[in-house]
Order: structure tokens, then C-alpha cells, then sequence
């Protein structure tokens, strides 16, 4: 039986995603203007936004770039900000069909958190469905991708976007994006440390270096301790 | 020809395209415990690190990017919100470097 792309289930998803376009569209604009800012071309802008399409790996590209951070620290940093992809991918995998439509790989391509969230809320309700996901997904891309090309053009018409203190909202939009991951006291403790080691780094080495090591010892010491929490 | 960062944001598009499909594809295979508590701190951990320069590494305008980030802080505990965490703490950060 050849099973076709559900139409329906793809509308379901986008619009469940709607609200959120709230959230991307400012988001996606200030990460436009942020990028020009930082030097980046409209095209390089642009294809981040479409290409990569991880707002938090994408402000870190852009933020370490601007720091003249290597090419390495900087893609070990994307690759450190994007595993938990695999986790939800292992998490969806639970749910979805044996053989999926669209395929796996297309899939793949369109998976955020904000869509992964909803989707696995989804099938735990009983919902979900792999055309759920993809609907989901698009709705992600469109309004992503669309908020970025606005914020490259109104962003070139603004006379100085560095005088106005945009640099300011990439720190804030980290601090949004770490909030809500905050659920424990543990939580808490590796956010301390990552950011206090950071802090007192970065007076001395370059962005890409103190994200990196603040990364690894923060997850490192959290891992460390949730298993000796555990035993005790 | 000069290809400016094309060539790095096509090794981040690659890279990024591996996290999502690597976990869709293997199917129902577990992940070891440590392996899973380890990945789930790596967004905390470097959420923090990225936030925590940009609000207190210097002492330029130190006051106005404290005052911003309590309150966008605030606002994103409260409501949750993106656009208006952001926006708050924007115009936070204005007025008291205007007041200043």
C-alpha cells in the first residue's frame, strides 16, 4: 500500500505552530540585523537562516565570527549547540512510521525544538503524525526565513544599529533560551558555572574558546554530579 | 574570489543537517544514561556562557545591561515569551542608559 503525504496533518502542524511565529519573527529579524551588523552579507544572512536554520547556533556563528573566533571553535560550537537533535530525533523515532512521509531526510532538514516540541506533545496526546511534524517544520521555515530577509532589509536602512545597542539582545535572547531549560537545582549549578567561567575567561580568550571549554566543564560537572545525586 | 563565510556556514548547514538526521535514523537504539544527562546540559551550559560575557564582561554600560537583563530575566520567568523579554529588555536597557 503506498502511503502519500497527509495534506491535512501537514495544515494541523503548521498552525499549531502559529503562536510561535510571535516569538521567530522578532527573533529571526533581530538575528537579521545582528548578522549584518556583525559583517555578515545579506546573501551569508540569509543563507544561515535557511541553510543552518538554528536560531541559537545561528547567533553563535555570527556572535563568534564577530569575534574573529576560528572556523573550528566555531563549528564545534554549532555541533555542541545542534546534538540534542539527536535526542529528539531518537525520541521521535518512538513515534514515527517505519517508512515516513515525506522521507527521513527531508524531515530531518526542518527539525527545531519549537517543532519537535509540539510534535512530541502531539503523539503523546495521541495526535501526532510524521505530516504533523513536517507541518510544523514549514511553518518554522516560512516565518523564520521570511522575518530574516525583513530584518536584512529594514535593517540596512537603519543609520547605526550598533549605536541603538542591538549588540545587547544577543545575551538577553541566550538568557530567554536558557530560562525555561532551568528545572532543577542542578540546572541551575551548571548554568552558574558555565556562565561564571565564561565571565571570568573572556577577558582573556577569544568568544569561540570560552564558549567551548565553558560548555564541556559545565555539562561535564553536570553529568558528574547528577550521577553522584543519583547514587547517594 | 573572495567567499567570505560561505564556506563555514555550508560546513554549519552540514553539520547541523548530521545532529537531526543521525537521532531520526537510528531507529530505536537507546542511548547510554550518562551519554543522554551529559547532551542535556550542553544547552544549558552554553546558553550561559553566551549569555554571561555579553551582560557583565565589561564595564561599559555595565548598569543598563544588568538593569536589562533582570527584567527581561522577569519577564521571560512570568510570561515566557521571546518578543517580549526582548522587548522589555530593550527598552530597559535604553532608558537607563538615557537616565545615566
Amino acid at each position: 500500500m503506498e502511503t502519500r503525504l497527509d495534506r491535512r496533518e501537514v495544515r494541523r502542524g503548521f498552525v499549531a505552530l502559529l503562536p510561535l511565529w510571535l516569538g521567530v519573527v522578532p527573533f529571526a529579524i533581530a538575528f537579521a540585523v545582528l548578522a549584518r551588523t556583525s559583517g555578515l552579507s545579506t546573501f551569508e544572512t540569509g543563507a544561515l537562516s535557511l541553510f543552518v536554520f538554528a536560531g541559537s547556533a545561528q547567533l553563535a556563528f555570527v556572535n563568534l565570527a564577530k569575534d574573529g573566533s576560528g572556523g573550528a571553535a566555531i563549528l564545534v560550537t554549532v555541533l555542541l549547540l545542534n546534538l540534542r537533535h539527536v535526542l529528539y530525533g531518537l525520541s521521535l523515532n518512538a513515534h514515527l512510521p517505519a517508512r515516513t512521509r515525506p522521507p527521513r531526510s527531508i524531515l530531518a532538514a526542518g527539525m527545531t525544538d519549537e517543532s519537535y516540541g509540539l510534535t512530541i506533545r502531539a503523539f503523546r496526546s495521541g495526535q501526532g503524525s510524521d505530516g504533523f511534524f513536517f507541518g510544523a517544520n514549514l511553518s518554522l521555515l516560512v516565518s523564520f526565513t521570511t522575518a530574516t530577509l525583513i530584518g536584512v532589509l529594514l535593517g540596512s536602512r537603519l543609520p547605526d544599529p550598533g549605536r541603538l545597542g542591538l549588540h545587547v539582545v544577543f545575551p538577553l535572547s541566550f538568557l530567554a533560551l536558557l530560562l525555561p531549560l532551568l528545572r532543577t537545582r542542578l540546572d541551575v549549578t551548571v548554568a552558574i558555572i558555565a556562565g561564571s567561567l565564561a565571565l571570568s575567561t573572556s577577558k582573556w580568550f577569544s568568544g569561540g574558546v570560552v564558549v567551548l571549554v565553558a560548555t564541556l566543564a559545565g555539562a561535564t560537572i553536570g553529568t558528574i554530579l547528577d550521577r553522584s545525586s543519583e547514587q547517594a | 574570489m573572495d567567499l567570505g563565510y560561505l564556506p563555514l556556514i555550508a560546513a554549519a548547514a552540514l553539520i547541523t543537517y548530521g545532529t537531526r538526521v543521525t537521532g531520526l535514523s537510528l531507529g530505536n537504539r537507546s542511548v547510554p544514561a550518562s551519554m543522554r544527562r551529559f547532551l542535556a546540559y550542553v544547552p544549558i551550559a552554553a546558553f550561559a556562557a553566551l549569555a554571561a560575557p555579553g551582560i557583565g564582561g565589561t564595564d561599559d554600560e555595565l548598569i543598563p545591561r544588568l538593569a536589562a537583563a533582570t527584567v527581561a530575566a522577569l519577564v521571560m520567568i512570568r510570561v515566557r515569551v521571546l518578543w517580549a523579554c526582548l522587548a522589555v529588555g530593550m527598552i530597559v536597557f535604553w532608558l537607563t542608559r538615557w537616565a545615566l
